[in-house]
């Protein structure tokens, strides 16, 4: 691999922060593609944060820190990403739920999917369907994702479910759901798409429904 | 030992490890939730029911002997020195650690207080001052008013095993000071920062534990260490290092504190408690080293959480509060679910005592009242021993 990618690749994996967006701007100064710079230097380490995570070799603290270092450099990446015409490898809207204000988890799926190659619109926290719904009208997602932490807010992600459906705003969308009481027997029993157990299977399967 | 088993008795065998009549219950239950229980119960509906900021009340005693329920809690009073300023225009209340919280609707029309203001996020822990931060005073005379004869009334005129919670948490109040992504990442990236952070609050809260104990410990069965939650829904919360290096030498510090303070003013018959979410099994050796007795709330859902696993492994040193699962069974499960969701908790962990049964998490307002009746009903008859 380009030393200079390497070089990435290992800020991301360390959680070098924001040294990290040092190095992708040496990466472009030296004239490397930014579709390169995206795909080897920034979602392969996060690819490979997610494997170890999942195994049980990394842990929350340790995810957080690569995300975050990833999202300085892609930050600084992303004018060159749109100049070159690097397509994301879809669109998500994700939130929390309205009546719950948790996001830890939502934050973290959020940014493994955009370690992932997504374009990630982060609606926050105490989300109501009807805000979920102009959402999918002004973006136009491939993913809807919605968390829950309180076994009382989770009866919110079957009243969006059926208000997108109702809105005629379901068509061509996946729904994902996520959260400590949420399992794949509820995904199953609201009709969602897809649920993940934690924040790396989640990109996972979010890369699935978009093939 | 007598014939006729208090509440007390019956604890206190559990806590023995040794088996009683039937397997204790505890309940812990938050107020939209306990209106409708009573409701459903017949009980007569009462004018003033105190809720804590979780909205979780202390239930009457009528309820509890309906029901069997073996705990009342005792707890610290309000601080005479220190009152609340006004709330922030999103109706954030700051709390006496400067922490907001501001009042969340659920769906059903009960409320949650949830964490709204962070006083120490965002900032750049180097430039963070601990000591000019105005920490609460834990010496206010205003949180021991009455609490001896109060503890000592309940006591004196019933039966029930006695639980004191005076001290708050250590970690979790790390994760409302510098935000729960903050207090992560500071884990790895300021761990000195952190350390210092952490012995700040477990100084105050030790002394919180102190003077409950002082006052009211004599009087107690078990004195619960507030609660610091350890795991995620499947895994420990950080790694073995961090834990080793930063997390449990602080927590042991607080735990051991309250232990002589439970013998130096006559509660040496008191068990120490620990409250912890999620999954940390691996945590658990190095918990009981530190002289935690019970465990609770015990998600079984959750990796290496298995009851069956835990008791086999532990239950020589641990005693087991809670068990009954909240995320599926309690709130959404049927009544025959929960009967058969109880009986496997009391077979998996209720041998030679070391068991009070409960629910994993205050009961919160989705759960039916029938789903709360049946496992108490299910621990009075198929619990006994």
């Amino acid at each position: 691999m380009e030393e200079k990618i390497q070089a990435i690749y290992q800020a991301v994996i360390q959680g070098a922060m924001a040294d990290t967006s040092g190095l992708v701007q040496e990466a472009i100064d030296a004239g490397l593609e930014a579709d390169l710079i995206l795909k080897e230097g920034l979602i392969a380490p996060m690819s490979e944060i997610g494997q170890k995570f999942e195994a049980g070799e990394v842990y929350v603290p340790e995810m957080l820190i690569s995300a975050k270092s990833m999202k300085f450099g892609l930050e600084l990446l992303r004018p060159h990403l749109v100049a070159a015409d690097v397509q994301p490898l879809g669109k998500v809207i994700i939130g929390t739920v309205q009546g719950d204000l948790h996001d830890i988890g939502k934050n973290l799926v959020g940014m493994m999917m955009e370690g992932a190659g997504f374009d990630v619109i982060d609606m926050g926290v105490d989300v109501k369907p009807e805000e979920i719904i102009e959402a999918i009208k002004e973006h136009k997602p491939n993913i809807v994702a919605m968390s829950a932490l309180l076994t009382t807010t989770m009866g919110n992600m079957k009243t969006a479910i059926t208000m997108m459906k109702d809105a005629g705003v379901n068509k061509g969308i996946s729904v994902m759901i996520g959260g400590a009481p949420v399992t794949q027997d509820y995904a199953d029993e609201i009709g969602a798409d897809g649920f993940g157990i934690d924040a790396s299977q989640a990109a996972n399967l979010a890369k699935k429904l978009v093939e | 030992m007598s014939n006729i088993w208090t509440s007390r008795k019956r604890i206190e065998a559990a806590l023995n490890h040794q088996e009683a009549d039937r397997v204790p219950l505890d309940l812990s239950i938050t107020l939209n939730a306990y209106i409708r229980l009573r409701e459903y119960l017949g009980l007569p509906a009462e004018e003033k029911i105190q809720a804590d900021r979780f909205f979780e009340v202390q239930p009457s005693h009528d309820l509890l002997e309906v029901l069997g329920v073996d705990v009342t809690y005792v707890r610290l009073g309000k601080s005479r020195n220190w009152s609340p300023p006004s709330p922030l225009e999103d109706g954030t209340v700051l709390d006496a650690w400067g922490v907001g919280r501001k009042l969340v609707e659920l769906p059903g029309g009960s409320y949650l207080n949830e964490v709204s203001y962070c006083p120490l996020e965002g900032l750049d822990p180097r430039e963070i001052d601990l000591d000019s931060y105005p920490w609460p005073d834990p010496h206010d005379p205003g949180f021991t008013d009455g609490l001896e004869e109060e503890t000592r009334m309940l006591y004196e005129k019933t039966d029930l095993a006695l639980m004191g919670r005076f001290g708050g948490p250590v970690m979790e109040l790390g994760t409302y000071l510098r935000g729960f992504e903050g207090w992560l990442m500071d884990l790895i990236l300021y761990p000195d920062f952190t350390k210092g952070m952490l012995n700040r609050i477990a100084d105050i809260q030790i002394a919180l534990d102190e003077v409950g104990i002082r006052a009211a410990g004599k009087y107690l069965s078990i004195f619960k260490l507030s609660g610091e939650d350890l795991g995620t829904q499947t895994n420990t919360l950080f790694s073995y290092q961090v834990w080793q290096d930063l997390i449990y030498p602080i927590l042991a510090r607080r735990w051991k504190a309250a232990r002589k303070a439970l013998d130096k003013y006559g509660g040496s018959h008191v068990k120490l408690m620990l409250h912890s979410d999620g999954a940390f099994r691996p945590f658990i050796p190095d918990i009981i080293a530190a002289g935690v007795q019970i465990l609770d709330p015990i998600q079984s859902n959750c990796p290496g959480m298995e009851l069956a696993g835990l008791k086999k492994d532990f239950g020589d040193d641990l005693v087991f509060h809670g068990s009954l699962d909240t995320q599926y069974y309690l709130p959404r499960g049927s009544v025959q679910e929960v009967i058969v969701e109880t009986k496997r908790c009391i077979d998996e962990l209720g041998s030679g005592g070391g068991l009070i049964l409960g629910p994993s998490h205050f009961i919160q307002p989705d759960v039916p009242p029938e789903n709360i009746v049946a496992m108490c009903e299910t621990v009075r008859e198929y619990g006994k021993y």
